[in-house]
């Protein structure tokens, strides 16, 4: 057995001690610390917890003492409606809450039903980019089956001899990657390669950014962003949810 | 519990754009079921009520986080809610009377769910191929792993039950889990 699998092996275990929960204290935090940047280490815990929730039997149940759902949507008002949070975008995104879910689903179907007669595509990424006034200027969706992304856009006026640029956010290293620079603000949908839609499936967010022509030289976005949306999730992808991870 | 992988999904997602309804759904459907994951854990009422009350506060937060093709969205909430009811057991360090409790030291429960058919075959299914495996490590081993996992105990409290101690509670662990994983994936891939 080489030394790389016996590492994998003593980090399986320690995945395992953390999903049964043996693991505690300083440890248990030293562990979580580690799991945010090990991907392997991720997939090992994903693993055991998709295997052990078959210990108990989700058919159990216990109904809650009747006062925990209030105690849960206080905090969840109290979170919308705080006014110290720390982050300009995290303002930003509160401002834009309360019309962030009609925005979705108006922008789809706004944008999808005219000009295309049949149903909405079969999408599964959508990030409704929204202005620091709270105000939606692009809505974005991928149908990662014929790797497309669909754009609506809002009324946004570009500067002359500038472009805008999307960029992904990720999830996994907050760092910003580019997907697409515009000229003009009419494409309705565009062929999305696999990169650009790797990227989108593990963006946080997107952000619109203006840009001079061409896009940003250095790869960076500007400090002009325009636009700013969390990158959800809508429907589950096809060949999903395997039990076994491929990872060992 | 009624909901099926799809219907958590979505409401998941609809969470993710901040749709206050669908978190409440979400608490109706999976509430019952996490409250008892909690409460097996933590053995008091008011402690696992606190724990829901983080538990759904964090799937609210981290819900555009959460990626299906990594986790059913059952397995994601549970694993919130039992990480969270572990928190508070570290928290509390209140275990002593886990031993002589009232009579709830559950047996382990392998009945059928109770949502769709399909869902439902697959679900029995994987819990069969892992009962299958467990038994295969030996009785020690596998009552440790149902401890910890379902009754939150410690590798401390595993040793005082099987009158040992942590490092071969910790040894019967690893080793469980390399001859588990073998197991689970030579059984799920013939």
């Amino acid at each position: 057995m080489s030394r790389s699998d016996t590492e994998l092996l003593t980090q399986d275990g320690m995945a395992f001690e953390y999903v049964t929960g043996v693991m505690r204290g300083t440890e248990r935090k030293s562990f979580e610390a580690a799991l945010q940047q090990n991907a392997s280490l991720q997939a090992q815990v994903q693993f055991w917890e998709e295997q052990l929730i078959n210990l108990s039997d989700t058919a159990s149940a216990r109904n809650p003492h009747p006062k925990t759902w209030t105690g849960i949507e206080q905090r969840i008002q109290q979170s919308l409606s705080s006014t110290t949070l720390p982050s300009r975008w995290v303002t930003w995104m509160g401002l834009g809450v309360p019309s962030l879910l009609t925005a979705v689903l108006v922008s789809c179907l706004f944008l999808f039903l005219p000009q295309h007669k049949q149903a909405i595509p079969n999408s599964d990424y959508v990030a409704v980019l929204i202005n620091i006034k709270g105000e939606p200027l692009l809505t974005a969706l991928t149908e990662s089956s014929n790797n497309v992304m669909w754009l609506k856009w809002e009324k946004i006026t570009i500067t002359p001899n500038k472009n805008l640029q999307l960029w992904a956010i990720s999830k996994r290293d907050g760092q910003t990657r580019p997907i697409k620079v515009f000229a003009q603000t009419d494409t309705g949908q565009m062929a999305l390669p696999k990169a650009s839609l790797h990227l989108v499936k593990e963006a946080a967010s997107l952000i619109l950014t203006e840009e001079d022509i061409g896009g940003s030289a250095l790869d960076e976005p500007s400090d002009i962003v325009l636009a700013k949306g969390a990158c959800v999730l809508l429907t589950p992808e096809s060949a999903t949810n395997t039990p076994v991870s491929k990872t060992i | 519990m009624a909901a099926n992988d799809d219907e958590l999904i979505t409401l998941i997602a609809r969470c993710a754009i901040r749709d206050q309804q669908a978190i409440k759904t979400l608490f109706e459907l999976v509430s019952p079921y996490l409250n008892s994951v909690a409460y097996r854990i933590l053995r008091c009422n008011d402690a696992s009520s606190d724990v829901l009350q983080e538990a759904f506060f964090q799937i609210w937060t981290n819900a555009a986080s959460y990626r299906p093709h990594l986790a059913k969205p059952l397995t994601w909430m549970a694993s919130i809610a039992r990480y969270r009811a572990l928190d508070r057991l570290d928290h509390e360090k209140r275990r002593q009377e886990k031993f002589v409790s009232d009579g709830e030291e559950h047996e382990l429960e392998w009945e059928l769910g109770n949502n769709e058919p399909e869902q439902q075959m697959a679900s029995q299914q994987l819990k069969f191929y892992l009962h299958k495996c467990l038994v295969t490590l030996g009785d020690n081993i596998k009552h440790s792993i149902e401890l910890a996992y379902l009754q939150g105990y410690s590798r401390e409290e595993i040793a005082e039950k099987f009158n040992t101690n942590t490092n071969t509670v910790k040894s019967w662990l690893h080793r469980g889990a390399e001859r588990l994983r073998l197991c689970l994936e030579a059984t799920l891939n013939s």
